[in-house]
């Protein structure tokens, strides 16, 4: 199986995602997974390594977790437009208590278990580099 | 619209569509998701065929409300080519 690798998956600096299969096609090298399969990936280990929310994280759980904007809203208890401006601004941290929540949503969704303690779903202050394996 | 172009947009929305890798960059550059990619079917303005006659040009909204335009091509799969906003053509 041919296969590729990918850094800065999503725009997230930091997230090199290796084994990603790919084919051959007319319209070059077409990647051989289902939408959202590898943001799903990508999503469980920004959960699991408790990286800080900023809006290009918030873009990829997002899209990870399928729910609209309005979706996430009345989950949150926030307006739509809140959502709006944390995917909009990129390089901006969602407020603490709205981060430990969003994280808490994305694993509540993907089935991924975390701790519910305020302390555990709290995210690190730092990014670090994330390693994954598609296939 | 034709039946055709109908067809290319109901598969992107049901999500049945591959990206080239070229794609997959170039919406790692651009902080565009899959989510996106869908919601721009969902709120399509305008679809055209190209002038090589092998691809379509999609125009419609992203999930944060700017202008995203998609060009695929349809093979097996509706191949997703590359994706790019209005200013960055």
């Amino acid at each position: 199986m041919k296969t590729t690798t990918m850094k800065n998956f999503a725009g997230l600096t930091y997230v090199t995602v290796s084994n990603i299969p790919i084919k051959n096609s007319d319209c070059g090298e077409i990647i051989d997974t289902e939408p959202r399969e590898l943001e799903v990936l990508v999503a469980i280990a920004l959960i699991e390594n408790k990286i800080p929310i900023t809006g290009a994280e918030f873009r990829l759980l997002k899209s990870a977790i399928n729910l609209s904007n309005e979706s996430i809203a009345n989950m949150l208890g926030v307006s739509r437009n809140t959502v709006q401006k944390w995917g909009k601004d990129i390089e901006k941290r969602l407020p603490t208590p709205y981060e430990m929540l969003v994280r808490f949503l994305v694993a509540d969704t993907l089935g991924i278990k975390i701790s519910s303690s305020i302390e555990e779903l709290r995210a690190k202050d730092k990014t670090k580099k994330i390693f994954l394996k598609a296939a | 619209m034709d039946k055709f172009e109908q067809f290319i947009i109901k598969q992107i929305k049901e999500e049945r569509y591959v990206l080239t890798v070229h794609a997959r960059k170039r919406m790692a550059e651009r902080f565009i998701s899959d989510n996106d990619i869908i919601e721009m079917a969902k709120t399509l303005k305008s679809i055209k065929k190209q002038k090589d006659n092998d691809t379509y040009l999609l125009k419609g909204l992203d999930s944060w409300g700017e202008q995203l335009h998609v060009s695929v091509a349809v093979r097996e799969n509706v191949i997703i080519n590359t994706v790019f906003y209005k200013e960055q053509p």
